[in-house]
């Protein structure tokens, strides 16, 4: 086969729940990979927070709808030869389809480099690929298709097994169930057929409480095929799989069942001849004696890169390669450099990824977890035991208090056991949790829990064990608990001291973690990716370098408010650093993210973000190096602005920003101090200790106003009041007194970033909000460079940022956000950190926002960036970003908008006309819309 | 002394499960499993791992190796080809599951010592534990060791004789430490002892097809291993197994239609009877005989026989994720391995007709010989898996036809 000469990826859009950032961290493998063949590379995808939007990455970028009309478009005018379809999740296999069902790529001569089309219908259609499994000898879950009801129960009593019952046609499954007796089944079928507008129903076998495995396949046109890394869900079958705790390598099964999982898998991907990864799910019975295939996909996923994460193998790079025709048996071996990539990984520790949901936003949501999945993101741990890896694991969730030692009050344990011990064992988002709390108290042995809740008593067991080490912690020698994994905030809390004076003794004793390298073989070759986790163990350092390192510290998973844009800026910010001649370090732990390949820095560690793990790093930084590694927090998002304050506390220098800038943006008072200093407009405001003091400061300030708990910035339990009953039923609410009132200045909102080196300061862009003031900025449309605005207004907007800027010292960057009434800029909050805006400003300007930031915090001149100071002039283009919200996923949580962020993620319109910008932007709102919404 | 599994103190219904055929050391199960007796393993050159000892309290001493296999303890402790070998997991959490007796490659555990990160109990349920597996034959599991530590060592060439011992005291250099050191310097070396004829059958037996026979197979045991005979048995094969020091005669004189040379432990090169037997089998194959399948240390003697030296390799493949090329077809496959010796790629071969058949990707061992003639083929990994993967098992399929035709 001879190589394409211009190859169009196509992206996946918006963060969606059920589609983050992996696709972000495949298109950019795939890319970079094609790009390194000499290929040339047309990407489109329409969210302007990925790092495979960059030209240097993604080669001819169009940032535009990902609709068949927009692509094809793409197609007439940039004529490419092929086209790989399978990095960009199911949307980017859609249109794929799309385009050839439309006859577009015939007819454009594009072909479709991996899997061919064929493949994916033949894998996507339920019914087809079901008898090809059955085909092939592979047991898929035993149904059938009935319209009476002596058909169904002559089905179920020769099953003789628990079953599902799903009517055709109603909406939302309505009318179906499980059925596990012979006369539940009856009433079940009797109800279904009266459901279905058609009277027809599905009964199919269920297999809820089997377990849940996934293998990560490659095969290539050759057919040589390996199974990259074999999963084990600790949620059995019930639970979507990026809704479970997740645990590589697979651990509960004999070899001869993982074997003949593995082999089913790999028969699959052989018999639909797919070219590049797939993705491989079975259910397993709990004895292991028995499996189903239940679901395949011929694509890289979230699996896929927590396969490539958990091993150390890039299986997206390779898949594109493999999508070249290239061969895995003539590819080197991407991790040890050896001859061959066809080689499956062997791990020497445990991987544990927890979801990330988003109820600490949605306290009103529905919060059981069944077949929707429901998180927005994922976090990972790694260690030599399977216990402290998931601690670390829920160390990266950043608990905020929610640890392994969390508990509801409301369980109320303490007094007895609940009342429904199944009903509290029901698959939630504090699942985990409550399983914990029982062992603590002694409600339950792991046996049982197991029984109620389907989990494997493997990891019931570990779960027990860990309570049995918690409760003998206190005495123990203090090695001992960081071996079975315990924070030092854990250690602290149960031996009753500080975390600070854990680290401390910890630190004077030499119990400090070592750093093992992530290999892909186990230790059996030597390999140089420089991929670490910490274990305590004996060290294995990396080759000394003579370069001085930056540490980057990641965003940790992604959740609303926290996207994938901080995994661009700190991806940027790693690539800054290297090009600088210095090793970037980068600290994360999301799974998902490109931050978390080892070939996008000098060494990465993958680490919760608290101030215990950050810490080691820098530690061990300055004992690898020599010297004291320059920390950047500014990328991180909130997660590792928030380390601030400890890590001064430990006398590391921050680069470019102090613990003081950031509590002054963080304390209303002390900003506002700062901005009357300034002789900036900052809004009118006042704090009310109850309910008199909030009328009475409603009357002085007039409405509407803000109001916000005084302990949150940009947080949760804001609520704008803009009419007497708003007020009334603010009182109505349980509230955290006492309250900051402020005015709610009408006017145009703007979000304004500033780069500063402490002496000169620029502002490379404005956003200018076109939702009114009130809605968070994250769900507003908003627009670059502003269109409302005088060149005077934004003068004088950009020369308040910066002169923040310089006020609090940054060198870097910095995120106001302000509302332009008039001729009035009244200031409205400050972060010192790299923003959500910061990709839209870099994309939309083609500058390169990060790098100044990074070349600015490391001790460059801005002059010396690129950059020219003041604010800069308007580019050619005009961006509108969308915001796009995935809630619907989420029964209970009202979809209206308000000063409480929603949106998942966004798309941006890029042209040289605002009309042309905003109609391209509303096209890729479109693109996400789910069909029949309205409808559910 | 053997008696029978039904006196083991363990309570758990598991027990029951194990194989009749199951023997033991009456010596080992006094100790029990109860006791973790702080233990340490030395190696020749010095260097000292401590831990403590499980399943059995004695000492042992053997060569070092590892495997990167994550399951399929009970396999690899009962296959004969680990004999002489004390073996380090490197998968982190080992004896997750309960070992079925249908798991057991033999009616022994076949590896001097188990050195192990962390030794879990399965949950109760049917089988036994990696424990009391290795606690009924009176093996120890060294508990407590870094063995990614120990594998990197393993890895940059240390000398791999090496001694586990209890070790009460654990100040360093302690004289346990020192003596067990100096154990491991005068034990003799892996290669210089006949592990074969510690495991291999000493009486000729005949194994049933499974199912309809379709052709008769003489199987010369070096230390076979229950898969390897279930993988002909499966396919027809009636199969005689006969003791390692088979001549050609004895083969002949049973009129096989394909005569298999079993995997087994040790080095070849210091078994010069069975070169020169495996010599004239495969001269005969070659004349028109029966065909010839030699696997791992079977494909050792026949290259061997051929002239070709072997060697040991500076780390051995143990472990099921190495990919293998078929030479003739460019097919890969991975599969299991579990090889400390290789055979050189000698001229010799050539000019006694040999083609080098297939060969491991990453680091271009042979791992397959083929004579030109066809009738002689060998594989130096394990197309029966047991454990890992048998993508490879149609090595088997053409054996087994070429027997047939």
């Amino acid at each position: 086969m001879s190589l394409p000469h211009k190859v169009l990826v196509i992206g996946s859009g918006p963060i969606l729940i059920g589609q983050a950032a992996e696709f972000d961290y495949a298109g950019v493998q795939a890319c970079l990979a094609l790009r390194g063949e000499g290929i040339d590379t047309i990407l489109v995808n329409s969210n302007p927070a990925t790092v495979m939007t960059d030209p240097d990455v993604g080669g001819t970028v169009l940032i535009g709808p990902l609709s068949a009309a927009y692509l094809t478009r793409v197609i007439e005018e940039h004529q490419p030869d092929a086209l790989l379809p399978t990095l960009g999740g199911q949307t980017g296999l859609n249109l794929a389809v799309a385009l050839d069902d439309a006859g577009v790529l015939q007819r454009h001569g594009v072909r479709v480099l991996g899997t061919p089309l064929a493949a994916v219908r033949a894998a996507e259609d339920r019914g087809g690929f079901r008898d090809l499994v059955m085909g092939i000898g592979e047991p898929v879950p035993e149904s059938a298709v009935i319209e009476r009801l002596e058909d169904g129960m002559r089905f179920v009593e020769a099953l003789a097994a628990p079953v599902v019952i799903r009517p055709a046609f109603t909406l939302g499954g309505g009318g179906g169930g499980f059925a596990h007796t012979i006369d539940e089944a009856h009433e079940r079928i009797a109800i279904g057929l009266a459901a279905s507008p058609i009277g027809q129903v599905l009964v199919e076998r269920s297999l809820l409480g089997w377990k849940e495995i996934e293998f990560e396949v490659l095969r290539d046109a050759a057919d040589t095929a390996i199974a990259i890394c074999g999963m084990e869900n600790f949620d059995p079958m019930g639970v979507h799989t990026g809704d479970s705790i997740v645990v590589a390598p697979i651990q509960t099964l004999p070899d001869p069942v993982v074997q003949r999982l593995r082999r089913c898998a790999l028969k699959i991907v052989r018999t639909l001849k797919l070219e590049g990864g797939c993705n491989v799910q079975l259910a397993v019975s709990p004895d292991g004696s028995d499996y189903r295939v239940i679901e395949v996909n011929p694509r890289v996923s979230r699996s896929s890169a927590l396969a490539s994460k958990a091993t150390g193998y890039p299986i997206a790079r390779i898949a594109a390669l493999i999508g070249l025709g290239r061969r895995l048996d003539q590819m080197p071996n991407p991790a040890t450099g050896g001859n061959s990539a066809a080689f499956e990984p062997a791990v020497d520790y445990v991987v544990v990824k927890l979801p990330r949901w988003p109820f600490d936003k949605f306290p009103t949501a529905d919060r059981s977890l069944g077949v929707q999945m429901k998180a927005t993101g994922e976090a990972m741990g790694i260690d030599r035991d399977f216990g402290s890896a998931l601690l670390k694991a829920i160390r990266s969730l950043e608990p905020r208090g929610r640890g392994w030692l969390w508990e509801d009050p409301s369980w109320a344990l303490e007094y007895g056991p609940p009342d429904d011990a199944d009903a509290f064992l029901a698959a939630c988002d504090t699942r985990l949790w409550r399983m914990v709390a029982l062992l603590r108290h002694g409600w339950t042995d792991a046996d049982e829990l197991s029984r109620r809740t389907g989990v494997a008593p493997w990891f019931t067991e570990r779960l027990a064990e860990l309570i049995e080490a918690e409760r003998a912690l206190v005495g123990e020698p203090l090695l001992d608990a960081k071996r079975i994994g315990f924070g030092d905030a854990e250690i602290a809390r149960l031996s009753g001291v500080p975390a600070v004076a854990v680290r401390r003794a910890r630190v004077r004793a030499g119990i400090t973690p070592a750093y093992r390298r992530v290999d892909t073989c186990a230790g059996e070759f030597p390999a140089e990716t420089p991929y670490f986790y910490s274990s305590y163990a004996a060290p294995e350092v990396p080759p000394p370098t003579d370069r001085r390192s930056v540490i980057v510290v990641g965003s940790g998973p992604i959740r609303i408010g926290q996207g994938i844009e901080f995994d661009y800026c700190s991806v940027r910010a790693a690539w800054a650093i290297r090009e600088g001649g210095l090793d970037a370090v980068v600290v994360n732990n999301n799974p998902e993210t490109v931050s978390t390949d080892y070939d996008a820095c000098s060494r990465l560690y993958f680490e919760p973000l608290d101030t215990e793990s950050v810490l080691d790093v820098i530690d061990h930084e300055r004992a690898l190096t020599g010297e004291p590694p320059i920390v950047l927090l500014t990328f991180g998002g909130q997660t590792a602005i928030d380390l601030a304050r400890d890590l001064a506390y430990a006398d590391v220098p921050i680069a470019g920003l102090t613990a003081d800038a950031i509590e002054i943006t963080e304390d209303r008072e002390r900003f506002a101090w700062l901005l009357d200093e300034l002789g900036l407009d900052g809004p009118r405001g006042e704090l009310a200790r109850d309910a008199d003091e909030l009328r009475a400061a409603i009357g002085r300030l007039g409405m509407p106003v803000i109001v916000r708990p005084s302990w949150v910035i940009g947080g949760r339990g804001i609520a704008v009041l803009r009419q007497a009953d708003d007020v009334t039923a603010l009182l109505r609410t349980e509230i955290g007194w006492p309250l900051r009132v402020d005015e709610l200045v009408d006017g145009i909102e703007l979000d304004v970033d500033a780069i500063s080196d402490g002496t000169d300061w620029c502002v490379p862009g404005i956003l200018e909000q076109l939702d009114a003031p009130g809605i968070h900025s994250g769900d507003s449309v908003a627009v670059l460079p502003p269109q409302r605005l005088s060149r005077a207004v934004q003068e004088h907007a950009a020369k308040a940022a910066g002169r923040i800027a310089l006020a609090l010292g940054v060198r870097g960057v910095l995120n106001v956000q302000m509302i332009a009434a008039g001729e009035r800029i009244v200031v409205i909050e400050a972060n010192p950190r790299a923003s959500r805006t910061v990709p839209i400003v870099a994309k939309a300007t083609r500058r390169d926002v990060v790098a100044a930031a990074v070349r600015c915090a490391l001790g460059s001149r801005l002059s010396e960036t690129g950059l020219v100071a003041g604010l800069m002039p308007d580019g050619e283009l005009v961006a509108v970003k969308a915001p796009v919200s995935s809630l619907w996923r989420l029964p209970g949580v009202d979809p209206t908008v308000g000063p409480e962020m929603r949106s998942t993620g966004e798309v941006l319109g890029l042209a040289t006309a605002y009309d042309e910008a905003l109609a391209l932007a509303r096209d890729a709102v479109a693109a996400h819309e789910p069909a029949g919404r309205s409808a559910s | 002394m053997t008696q029978t599994v039904s006196q083991v103190t363990d309570t758990t219904p598991a027990a029951e499960a194990r194989p009749a055929s199951f023997s033991i050391r009456a010596d080992a199960v006094a100790t029990g499993t109860a006791p973790h007796v702080p233990a340490l393993l030395a190696l020749e050159g010095g260097t000292v791992h401590r831990g403590r000892l499980r399943a059995a309290t004695v000492a042992a001493a053997g060569d070092l190796i590892f495997t990167t296999a994550a399951s399929g303890w009970g396999e690899i402790v009962s296959d004969p080809s680990y004999a002489g070998q004390i073996l380090v997991l490197t998968h982190p959490m080992a004896g997750n599951y309960r070992i079925d007796a249908a798991e057991l490659e033999s009616d022994r555990v076949h590896v001097r010592a188990l050195v192990v990160s962390r030794l879990l109990t399965p949950p109760d349920g049917a089988g036994i534990s990696l424990e009391q597996l290795l606690a009924s034959a009176g093996v120890p599991i060294l508990e407590g060791v870094d063995t990614r530590a120990l594998t990197l060592e393993i890895r940059r060439g240390v000398r791999r004789r090496a001694v586990i011992r209890s070790a009460p005291s654990d100040a360093t250099p302690s004289p346990e430490e020192l003596r067990a050191v100096a154990e491991a310097a005068e034990s003799p070396t892996w290669e210089s002892v006949d592990h074969v004829a510690a495991v291999a059958a000493r009486e000729p037996r005949l194994v049933p097809p499974s199912g309809r026979q379709c052709a008769r197979g003489v199987l010369v045991d070096y230390g076979v291993k229950r898969s390897l005979l279930t993988a002909f048995t499966a396919r027809g094969l009636e199969l005689t197994v006969l003791p390692p020091d088979a001549t050609a005669a004895d083969v002949a004189a049973r009129d096989p239609d394909l005569i298999i040379l079993s995997p087994g432990p040790g080095d070849p090169s210091r078994m010069a009877a069975q070169i020169a037997a495996v010599g004239e089998i495969a001269a005969r194959a070659i004349a028109g005989g029966p065909p010839v399948l030699g696997i791992c240390l079977g494909h050792q003697l026949l290259a061997l026989a051929a002239g070709a030296p072997t060697r040991r390799l500076a780390v051995g493949h143990h472990g099921g994720n190495h990919a293998v090329i078929e030479t003739a077809t460019g097919r890969v496959d991975i599969g299991a391995h579990n090889h400390e010796i290789a055979v050189v790629e000698d001229p010799a071969l050539h000019a006694a007709g040999y083609v080098v058949s297939h060969r491991d990707l990453n680091d271009g061992t042979v791992e397959g010989l083929r004579h030109v003639g066809g009738r002689v083929a060998s594989v130096q990994f394990h197309p029966e898996g047991a454990p890992g993967p048998i993508d490879a098992a149609r090595v088997f399929d053409l054996a087994v036809e070429r027997a047939r035709s």
